[in-house]
C-alpha cells in the first residue's frame, strides 16, 4: 500500500513538473502587465462594453512633450525617430477652413449656431453680426464663407462649432503644440504598432524610445514628458519582473535557511524543496490552462504560496519520528487545513479583478500539489530525523511561554482593540485603481500635464446611446441646451456641434426664411454683389459627415454597437455635481468617471467580503458549538473576530486608511487561523506540533511580509494585513485550542 | 555687344536678388525706422478699409486702439460698435451689445495682431520671412501654413506717426489699416 502510495506520488510530481516544464518551453504561458486588463469588471455589461470601446482606442497611445530650447528642430528630429521605431502620428485632424468651407456651404440655411438662432428668433436684425466681421482686421474663420454667404449664417455656425473643440493645442502643419508666453511647447500624440501589445515587443520598444530621448537631451537644452498607457504598463511589468524575481528568491532561500537552522539536514533541505517544486510545478500548469495568459501582478502576490506550501512539509518532517497513528492524525490536519487554506483563496475567485481569479486558481493548485507530495512522497524522502531534540526543547519552552502569557496575551489583545476603537477616528476606505498602479511618480506627472495639455482643465465626458443616429443628435442636444442654461459651463464638444439634428434644421430654415422677407435682410443684400436665397433644402444627416471632411474629428467621439448608436459629450467648466444634477432624470446618458465607477465596484467588493467574512466566522462558531459546545464556540469565535479586528486596526494604522486588499488578507488569515487551529484541536500543545505551527507560522510571516517591500499599493496592503494577522493568529490560535474540545 | 547684354543680365539679377533678399528682423526695423524706437504702449485711432470682392463697394469702418505689452483693445466705434481686448493670452470679442466672448480657437492670430500693430518685428520673424517691397515698406509672407490659409501677404509702411498695413487673403481680397499715433 505505502509503495504504490509512494510511486503514485512520483508519478503525480514527476507529470507535474514535465507539465510546467511543457508548458514554459512551449510557450503555453504568456505574461502580460497591461493596466486596462486590471480593471475591475463591471456588472452592467453594456456600459463596460461601450467604455470598453472608447479605452481601447487609447491602448497604444503614447504623448511626448518637448519643451526648452530649438523645440521645432528637436520635434521634427524626435518624430523621424520616432517613425523609425514604426510609430504612427495622430494630427489634430483637424480639416482645412477651406475644406470645411466647401462642404458647410452646400447646407446654407439650414445650420445656425445658437447666438444666431437666438438673434432670428427674437427678430433682431444680422446686420450687427456681418458688420462686426467686417470691422475685424482677420477673422480667418469666416473669410472663407464670407464670399458665398455674406450673411454669415454657416460661418458663425462653424465658428461655433470650432470654438468648442477642447484644449489648447493648435496644429501647424504636421505639428501640434501650445502656446505660452515663453514660446511653445510641442506635442506628439503618436500610436504604438499593433503588435507592440505583446510585452516583450512593449518592453523593448518602449526601451529604445527612452534611448532616442536620451539622445535628444543630449544635444539640446529640452526637457522631454513622455505619457500614455505603454509606458505605465512596461513600468509596472520591470517592477512586477523585479519583485517576483526578489521575493520569490528570498522566499525560497530564507525559508530553507529555517529548515536548516531547525534541522540541520541536507535530506531535509531537499525534502521541502522537492515539496515547492511541486506546488509550483501544479501552479504554473494549472494557471496556464486555465487562463493562458497571466498578468505579472498574479506572480508577485503568487509567490505567497512558498510561505503555505512548506507548512505541509513542516508538520510531516516534525511528525516523522512519531508513532504511526499521530502521522495520521498530521496527515488528517494537512487535508483539513489544505481545504479551509483553498475556501479562503476561493474568495478571491468572486472577487471584480480578474488577476485575483488567477492568483486563487495559481495558490489553489499549488496547495494541492504540495499536500499530495507532503502526503506521498515528502516521508519517503525524508526518512527518520535524526535529531528533533533541538525542535523538542523549543516547542517545550513555548508551551510554557504560551500557558503563562495565555491571559496577560488575551487581555492585551483586548484592551489594544478597545483603545484603538476608543482613540482612533473612524478609518477612511480608499478603494482606487491607484492600488493597482506602480508607477513612478514622475510618470503620473507627465500623464497629468498631458491630460492639461490635451484637454484643459477640469472636463467630463457624458455617454449617450440611441436606437438611431437622428435620436443620438436629438439626445445629445437636449443634453446641451439643460448644461447650457443651468451649469457654469464653458465649453461642450459635442457631435450635434458639427451636425445637428434634422430637426433642428427644419428649425433653423424657417427661422432664416422668415428673415429673408425682412427690411434688414434687403438692406443688407444692397452691400453685395451676391443674391443670397433661401436654401433647396438639403439637411446634413451623420452618415453625409461621415464621409466628409469632418469625419476624422466626429468619429473619434461616435460608434455603433449592435444596434445602438453611442457618442461621447466632452463638457469643460461644469462641475461633476452639477452635471449629474441635470443628467439624473435621462436614462440614455450618464457622465463617465471611470476612477469612480471602478472604486465603487472595488468598494462593493471590500463590503461583500467583510459580510462573507462574518458569516463565515459565524459558520466557524456554529461548528464549534455542535463539536464542543457553548463556551469552545464562544471563545472561538470571538477569538477569531479579535484576530481579524486587530489586523485590521493595527493595519489601518500604519497604513492611515483601509482598502479592499487588506479585508481580502483578512479572509486568508482566516484560512490560516483555522488551519491552525486544525492543528492544536488534533495533537494539542505537543511541543513537537508547536514548533511544526511555529515553523509555518515563520515561514508564512517571511513571505508575507516580504510582500511588504513591493512598489504596488495593493500587494503592500495585502502583505502588512496578512503578517500582522499571522503574527496574532499565532498567539491567538493555542489560547483558543486550549479550551477542552 | 554681347559684353553689354551679359552686363545688363548681371545688372538686372543682382538687383532682383537685392529686391527679394530675405530680410532680418533688424533690417526690417531699420526701413520701417523703429530700430531706435524700443517696444512701448501705443494708442491712436484706426481707419479700416476692406476691398472685398462681395462687396459692391469698400466697407469702411474706424475707431481707436491701445496697445501694451501683451495687451490689446480694439475699439470699433463706426459704423458699428464693436471690439477686440486681447488680454493675458486671452482673445475677448465685444459685439454690438457691448456683451464679451472668448475666441478659443484666435489666439495664435490675436499674438499676431498685437505683434503686427506694436512694430513687434522679433515677434513677427518667428512666423513671417521679410523682404522689402519699396523705400519705407516691406513684404511680411508668412512661413506656416495655418497662417498662410488667412494671410497670404502683409505689407507694412511706416511714416512717422502714420502706419500703413495691408493685409491680403487667399481669396485676393485686401484690408488695410491706417494707424494714426498718439502716443
Amino acid at each position: 500500500m505505502r509503495i504504490n502510495l509512494k510511486i503514485l506520488g512520483i508519478i503525480q510530481g514527476v507529470l507535474a513538473v514535465a507539465l510546467c516544464l511543457f508548458v514554459l518551453l512551449t510557450g503555453k504561458l504568456s505574461l502580460q502587465s497591461d493596466l486596462l486588463s486590471l480593471l475591475p469588471q463591471e456588472t452592467n455589461s453594456q456600459n463596460s462594453e461601450v467604455e470598453t470601446h472608447f479605452f481601447a482606442q487609447y491602448k497604444n497611445n503614447v504623448v511626448f512633450s518637448l519643451t526648452g530650447d530649438s523645440t521645432s528642430q528637436s520635434h521634427d528630429w524626435l518624430k523621424v525617430k520616432l517613425k523609425e521605431l514604426g510609430l504612427e502620428f495622430e494630427t489634430l485632424n483637424a480639416p482645412t477652413l477651406t475644406a470645411l468651407a466647401e462642404f458647410y456651404s452646400q447646407y446654407n440655411g439650414q445650420l445656425l449656431s445658437e447666438e444666431y438662432r437666438t438673434q432670428l428668433a427674437e427678430n433682431s436684425p444680422l446686420s450687427p453680426f456681418v458688420f462686426e466681421y467686417l470691422s475685424s482686421a482677420i477673422n480667418p474663420i469666416l473669410d472663407p464663407f464670407f464670399a458665398s454667404q455674406p450673411t454669415l449664417s454657416t460661418g458663425k455656425f462653424v465658428e461655433s462649432a470650432l470654438s468648442s473643440l477642447p484644449g489648447a493645442l493648435k496644429q501647424d502643419g504636421e505639428a501640434l503644440y501650445i502656446e505660452h508666453e515663453k514660446g511653445r511647447t510641442f506635442v506628439i500624440v503618436a500610436r504604438l504598432p499593433e503588435h507592440a501589445s505583446n510585452l516583450l515587443v512593449q518592453q523593448q520598444l518602449v526601451g529604445e524610445i527612452f534611448e532616442v530621448i536620451e539622445e535628444l537631451q543630449l544635444q539640446h537644452n529640452i526637457a522631454v514628458g513622455y505619457s500614455g498607457i505603454p509606458f505605465h504598463n512596461v513600468e509596472n511589468a520591470a517592477q512586477a519582473q523585479t519583485e517576483m524575481s526578489l521575493f520569490g528568491s528570498l522566499s525560497v532561500f530564507a525559508l530553507l535557511l529555517l529548515v536548516w537552522v531547525f534541522f540541520r539536514s541536507l535530506k531535509v533541505i531537499w525534502s521541502a524543496s522537492l515539496c515547492l517544486l511541486v506546488a509550483m510545478s501544479y501552479a504554473v500548469s494549472t494557471v496556464a490552462m486555465v487562463f493562458g495568459t497571466v498578468h505579472l501582478i498574479s506572480f508577485v502576490f503568487a509567490i505567497t504560496l512558498v510561505g503555505i506550501a512548506i507548512d505541509y512539509c513542516f508538520h510531516v518532517i516534525v511528525a516523522r519520528n512519531e508513532s504511526k497513528s499521530a502521522q495520521q492524525q498530521v496527515f488528517k490536519a494537512i487535508w483539513f487545513g489544505c481545504i479551509s487554506t483553498l475556501l479562503g483563496y476561493s474568495a478571491f475567485a468572486f472577487m471584480p479583478l480578474v488577476f485575483l481569479q488567477q492568483v486563487a486558481v495559481f495558490v489553489g493548485a499549488g496547495l494541492i500539489g504540495s499536500a499530495l507530495t507532503a502526503y506521498s512522497v515528502l516521508p519517503f524522502c525524508v526518512g527518520n530525523v535524526k535529531s528533533t531534540r533541538l525542535l523538542e526543547q523549543c516547542g517545550q519552552n513555548l508551551n510554557k511561554l504560551i500557558t503563562t502569557l495565555r491571559k496577560p496575551l488575551t487581555i492585551a489583545a483586548v484592551s489594544s482593540l478597545v483603545l484603538f476603537s476608543l482613540t482612533q477616528t473612524p478609518f477612511q476606505f480608499t478603494d482606487s485603481l491607484k492600488l493597482l498602479s506602480a508607477s513612478s511618480a514622475q510618470l503620473n506627472e507627465f500623464e497629468a500635464k498631458h491630460n492639461q495639455l490635451i484637454y484643459g482643465d477640469s472636463y467630463h465626458r457624458i455617454l449617450v446611446t440611441a436606437e438611431s443616429e437622428q435620436l443620438l443628435l436629438e439626445q445629445e442636444e437636449q443634453i446641451i441646451a439643460r448644461l447650457l442654461h443651468n451649469t457654469d459651463v464653458r465649453q461642450i464638444s459635442a457631435l450635434a456641434n458639427w451636425v445637428p439634428s434634422i430637426s433642428i434644421q427644419k428649425q433653423n430654415n424657417a427661422l432664416l426664411s422668415d428673415y429673408y422677407q425682412t427690411a434688414d435682410f434687403v438692406q443688407l443684400q444692397s452691400y453685395f454683389h451676391t443674391d443670397e436665397q433661401s436654401s433647396s433644402g438639403d439637411y446634413l444627416t451623420l452618415e453625409q459627415a461621415l464621409e466628409s471632411p469632418i469625419a476624422p474629428i466626429i468619429s473619434a467621439n461616435l460608434t455603433r454597437i449592435n444596434t445602438r448608436y453611442v457618442s461621447v459629450i466632452t463638457v469643460v467648466g461644469a462641475d461633476a455635481i452639477e452635471i449629474d444634477k441635470q443628467l439624473s432624470n435621462l436614462n440614455f446618458a450618464y457622465r463617465i468617471d471611470k476612477p469612480a465607477q471602478l472604486s465603487e465596484i472595488m468598494q462593493h467588493a471590500r463590503e461583500n467580503l467583510l459580510i462573507w467574512l462574518a458569516c463565515a466566522i459565524a459558520i466557524f462558531s456554529v461548528i464549534l458549538l455542535f463539536k464542543a459546545g457553548l463556551k469552545a464556540a464562544l471563545y472561538g469565535g470571538f477569538s477569531m473576530l479579535l484576530c481579524c479586528a486587530l489586523a485590521l486596526f493595527i493595519t489601518g494604522v500604519l497604513q492611515g486608511s483601509i482598502n479592499l486588499f487588506n479585508v481580502l488578507a483578512l479572509v486568508l488569515i482566516f484560512a490560516l487561523a483555522i488551519d491552525y487551529f486544525v492543528f492544536y484541536m488534533q495533537r494539542g500543545l505537543k511541543p513537537l506540533n508547536t514548533m511544526a505551527v511555529t515553523l509555518s507560522a515563520i515561514s508564512s510571516a517571511l513571505v508575507f511580509g516580504m510582500l511588504i517591500f513591493s512598489q504596488t499599493p495593493a500587494i503592500y496592503s495585502f502583505g502588512l494585513t496578512v503578517m500582522v494577522g499571522i503574527l496574532l493568529i499565532y498567539f491567538l490560535s493555542p489560547l483558543m485550542s486550549m479550551r477542552k474540545l | 555687344m554681347k559684353n553689354l547684354v551679359l552686363f545688363l543680365w548681371l545688372f538686372i539679377l543682382s538687383f532682383t536678388s537685392q529686391a527679394e533678399a530675405e530680410l532680418t528682423a533688424k533690417q526690417a526695423q531699420q526701413i520701417l525706422q523703429m530700430d531706435h524706437i524700443e517696444l512701448q504702449a501705443r494708442a491712436g485711432t484706426f481707419e479700416q478699409k476692406k476691398y472685398f470682392k462681395v462687396l459692391k463697394r469698400p466697407f469702411v469702418s474706424s475707431g481707436n486702439f491701445d496697445i501694451k505689452a501683451g495687451y490689446l483693445n480694439w475699439q470699433t466705434e463706426a459704423p458699428i460698435q464693436s471690439g477686440i481686448i486681447f488680454d493675458d493670452g486671452t482673445l475677448y470679442l465685444i459685439n454690438s451689445k457691448g456683451e464679451r466672448k472668448v475666441a478659443p480657437q484666435a489666439e495664435q492670430f490675436a499674438h499676431l495682431l498685437v505683434a503686427l500693430l506694436q512694430g513687434d518685428i522679433d515677434t513677427l520673424s518667428r512666423t513671417f520671412i521679410f523682404n522689402q517691397q519699396s523705400e519705407k515698406c516691406i513684404n511680411l509672407l508668412p512661413k506656416e501654413h495655418t497662417v498662410a490659409q488667412a494671410i497670404s501677404l502683409i505689407t507694412i509702411c511706416s511714416q512717422g506717426k502714420q502706419q500703413q498695413i495691408s493685409l491680403f487673403d487667399a481669396q485676393e481680397n485686401r484690408t488695410e489699416i491706417s494707424l494714426n499715433y498718439a502716443l
